[in-house]
């Protein structure tokens, strides 16, 4: 039985990084089981995963933002001479 | 005499000059703003804008009438982007290799469990955090605590999911997978968000 808890049991360090793992390369079955396990003993890894996909959709978005949505700035007067310039003489 | 061939290319020229011309004059300003959220540095925005006009000129003929020409000027810029990122990540891995230590595995005890100072507390984030401009302030400046090549990783994932893979791999020395290094930027993300916004 020991023996059985032992193969089953993750370290804190282990369980997050097989979180990050999951989500890119996948992780196998055992280790499937052995994180359920440890999430379900453990509160400060379960927020670890929760925070860590709420990280996600924050990055994500901040990332992806269209460019209609970002905050808008003019292109200097100078620069647009310039690329102006630039492709007569191309 | 001037051979009539020349002529015509000569006109085709001008044309395609007035066009990119007018799009410089329309869709200067977005670009240039989306360059900016991207690569949070002006003279960087503006030659990768300048960069992305250059191009539309020369590669005129690629252009589907069909299609409008902002989106096809966003995916040309968006390859600029992704290329100045590349060479970003060149000469960062050359001039300034990343710290071979794992600095997280001192978050934890012997045995591995969260240290009390790093183990995660709950975050209340009901109301509308996305939407709010002094949250995406902390997060930017949190962002840019990182090591400028695991913050490199971590944008550009988003941006483009291959490109990160092989740009983040010429970028680090001792993590050899692209899910080690975000996980170590997460740790120190998740740690910063925490101290500086849910329990400051």
């Amino acid at each position: 039985m020991m023996r059985l808890m032992n193969i089953l049991m993750l370290s804190c360090r282990k369980a997050t990084e097989l979180m990050e793992k999951k989500l890119h390369t996948g992780i196998g079955p055992l280790e499937n089981i052995q994180l359920f396990m440890h999430k379900r003993m453990c509160d400060g890894c379960r927020l670890y995963e929760q925070q860590s996909r709420f990280m996600d959709i924050i990055l994500r978005r901040k990332s992806t933002k269209p460019e209609n949505d970002c905050d808008q700035k003019a292109l200097p007067a100078e620069v647009r001479r310039q690329i102006v310039n630039e492709l007569e003489k191309l | 005499m001037v051979e009539p061939v020349f002529i015509m290319d000569t006109i085709e020229n001008s044309n395609k000059r007035k066009v990119v011309s007018q799009w410089v004059q329309q869709h200067g300003n977005e670009l240039y703003s989306w360059a900016f959220h991207k690569t949070s540095d002006e003279a960087t925005a503006q030659d990768l804008v300048q960069e992305t006009f250059i191009s539309a000129f020369q590669h005129f003929d690629n252009f589907q009438k069909a299609s409008a020409p902002k989106t096809w000027l966003s995916s040309i810029l968006k390859n600029k982007i992704i290329d100045h990122y590349r060479q970003k990540a060149t000469t960062i891995s050359t001039q300034n290799p990343v710290n071979t230590e794992d600095e997280t595995a001192q978050w934890f005890d012997s045995d591995n469990r969260w240290k009390e100072e790093h183990r995660p507390e709950p975050w209340n984030t009901d109301e509308n955090l996305l939407d709010n401009p002094e949250f995406e302030t902390v997060l930017s400046s949190c962002i840019g605590k990182l090591p400028v090549s695991w913050s490199t990783c971590l944008q550009l994932k988003y941006l483009s999911e291959k490109d990160s893979a092989e740009i983040c791999q010429e970028l680090s020395i001792t993590a050899s997978n692209l899910w080690q290094i975000l996980y170590r930027a997460k740790m120190h993300l998740r740690y910063c968000l925490e101290r500086s916004w849910f329990k400051a």
